[in-house]
Parts: C-alpha cells; sequence; structure tokens
C-alpha cells in the first residue's frame, strides 16, 4: 500500500476519532442541559424571589441561572427563555442602579415620628435581624412584609391586580385611588426606598435600617387606624 | 462557545474587570480562529484524499481493493462533514457574541447585589 494512502488513512482515522468525540459531547451536553433545566424547573423562580432570603436569590442565580453556558442560551429558545424570564423578575426584584438612585432623590428628608415602644411580631423580628447585623436580609424581609400588607389592602378594596406588583407601585397605585393616608404613604415610601436600596446591594447602617423599620411600623399602624 | 458560562460572566461584572467588553470580544475572535482552523485543516486533508484517489484511478494505478476505496471514501466522507459541521457551527458564534455582551450588561445594572451575595457567602 502506497505511503500516501497508509498516511491519509491514519489522518481520516483521527478525524473519525475527533467525529465520535464531538458526537459524544453533544448527547453528554444534551442531557446536561436537560438536567440544568429540570434544576430550574424544580426551583420554581417566583419561590425564590418569594422567599425574603437574598443568599437564597443570588445562590439560584450563581448555582442554577450561571450553570448554562452562553452556546446553550444563545441557541436552545427554552434555555434563553428560563434564564430570561428569572433576570427580568430579578431585574425588577434588586432594581438598576439609576432606579434605586432615583429613589434615593425623591424621598428627600424621612418625616418625623415617634417611635413606639412596642411593636407587631412582624416588625419585631425584623429590628432583631437588624440588631444581629444582618441588614440586608432583615430589610428583603420588611419589604416583602409591607408588600404583603398592601397586597391584603388592595383585596379588600375589590382592587384586582393583573401581575405581581412591587411594594413601590402598590403604594403609588393606593394612594391614587385615595385608599391610604398621605401621613402613611410617606412613613412607607421612606422604608421601601430604604429596603430597595439595601436590597440592590448600596451601603445601608444600621441606624439607618431602624429609621425605615420605625417609619414602616408608623406607616402600617397608620394604615390599621384609617376611617373604613 | 462552550466554556463560557453565564456564572464566569457574573465573574466578569463583579471582579469589575477592565475593558470587560473588549475580553469577551477577543475571546470569540480566538475561538472563531482556532475552529475555522481546525475545520481548514480537516476539509484540506479529505480533499487532499479525494484527490489523490481520483488521479490514481483515473491513471489506473490504483493498488486498492474496491472494499478499501469505499471505505477510505466513507471515512473521508465523514470526516469532511465534521469539518462542514464545524463551519456551520461558526455560524451561531455572532449570536453567541450578542448573548454574551446582553447578559453582560443586564448583570452590570444589578452589580452591587451581585458584589453584597459575593460577600455574604465568604
Amino acid at each position: 500500500m502506497p505511503l500516501a494512502v497508509i498516511t491519509s488513512s491514519v489522518s481520516i482515522a483521527a478525524g473519525v476519532f475527533s467525529v465520535i468525540a464531538t458526537l459524544l459531547s453533544l448527547i453528554l451536553g444534551y442531557l446536561s442541559q436537560r438536567d440544568k433545566l429540570q434544576e430550574t424547573q424544580k426551583q420554581q423562580f417566583h419561590t425564590v424571589l418569594e422567599s425574603d432570603d437574598l443568599i437564597y436569590v443570588g445562590n439560584y442565580l450563581d448555582l442554577v441561572i450561571g450553570n448554562f453556558n452562553i452556546y446553550e442560551y444563545a441557541t436552545d429558545s427554552k434555555v434563553s427563555e428560563t434564564v430570561d424570564t428569572y433576570l427580568e423578575k430579578l431585574r425588577l426584584f434588586v432594581g438598576t442602579d439609576a432606579e434605586v438612585e432615583q429613589q434615593i432623590r425623591e424621598i428627600g428628608t424621612p418625616p418625623k415620628i415617634e417611635v413606639s415602644p412596642e411593636h407587631p411580631a412582624g416588625i419585631d423580628s425584623v429590628l432583631k435581624e437588624i440588631a444581629s447585623g444582618e441588614i440586608w436580609n432583615a430589610l428583603a424581609r420588611l419589604r416583602r412584609h409591607i408588600e404583603i400588607t398592601l397586597r391584603e389592602l388592595a383585596k379588600a378594596k375589590g382592587i384586582f391586580l393583573e401581575r405581581p406588583s412591587s411594594a413601590g407601585y402598590l403604594l403609588n397605585m393606593l394612594l391614587q385611588r385615595e385608599v391610604i393616608p398621605k401621613d402613611a404613604f410617606s412613613n412607607l415610601k421612606y422604608a421601601i426606598t430604604i429596603c430597595n436600596k439595601a436590597i440592590h446591594g448600596f451601603e445601608v447602617n444600621m441606624g439607618e435600617a431602624k429609621e425605615a423599620t420605625f417609619h414602616a411600623d408608623v406607616g402600617l399602624r397608620r394604615l390599621k387606624e384609617r376611617p373604613t | 462557545m462552550r466554556e463560557l458560562s453565564i456564572k464566569d460572566l457574573l465573574d466578569l461584572v463583579v471582579a469589575e474587570v477592565p475593558d470587560a467588553a473588549t475580553r469577551i470580544q477577543k475571546m470569540f475572535e480566538w475561538h472563531f480562529e482556532r475552529v475555522k482552523v481546525i475545520s481548514q485543516w480537516i476539509l484540506g486533508a479529505t480533499a487532499s484524499l479525494f484527490i489523490y484517489i481520483l488521479v490514481a484511478f483515473f491513471k489506473a494505478d490504483l493498488e486498492l481493493e474496491a472494499w478499501q476505496i469505499i471505505l477510505i471514501v466513507l471515512f473521508a466522507l465523514c470526516t469532511s462533514t465534521y469539518g462542514i459541521y464545524l463551519l456551520w457551527q461558526l455560524r451561531s458564534l455572532n449570536r453567541q457574541f450578542i448573548a454574551a455582551l446582553k447578559l453582560f450588561y443586564e448583570f452590570k445594572k444589578i452589580r452591587p447585589f451581585l458584589i453584597r451575595y459575593r460577600e455574604e457567602i465568604k
């Protein structure tokens, strides 16, 4: 057999091996992609974003969403849909630099309040968490607490919400519909802005966090005391 | 590009690597060149083998059995298909590059959150 044919045959055999390796990697890639999608479905995003635990939210991004590679994201519509939906929800949850900075500029000086010596359980647990140094998670919990209260209020007033709305959106909507008084609005607006600031990752000190919690407490009390 | 994961982009955002978008572009350019060269080698090798067989066949000095020729042609076809597959894969590289940049800028919008999260889990 001529040398050229032997050499060519060897190079072709090497080519065939690489084809087999590629086919194997395609199959393994498909299986791993399927596993990753199953993992995202196991831990649904709404459960993640409603957990109040920012570490859990970050973990999901880092360990579940972060596992996909760019090839999968760009070529598989299921993967891109899953990633885009989560990122959109996360962006709404965390807010962007520009949005949070604008909110901080808008609130200005907080209204004066009288701090009550006793607090309801929800507020008390937030204050305890702040005292232990867990400001980030404590303010996420506080914002969730306000959001739930406002959502219940909207429901009680027969206001239909088409989609899950943020605490800030609910607050503005309830003021526009004259469901909540202006003083309660100011207190809650301040509390929500500080919560947003912390959740976004900007620095919030313990004093600021406590003040936001007191404002939330006063605002929520004013909601309860309002004439129905 | 299977080597670049979404987590790598998160790491780039958190580390605030200067000129990260240009670095991502460079990565894709290297990847493009590498895949292009491999596919060219493969297609070149199979083309030269086809030419060798054809020339030898027409000059009637091919000392191979029919089954050997068929086997070589089959292998060559298989390998050239792989070369074409690699070239075809390059078509989606532009889309992957744009997707990587899009995600990178999305993550930049929530950078303080990502930094705070990474600090908390340390």
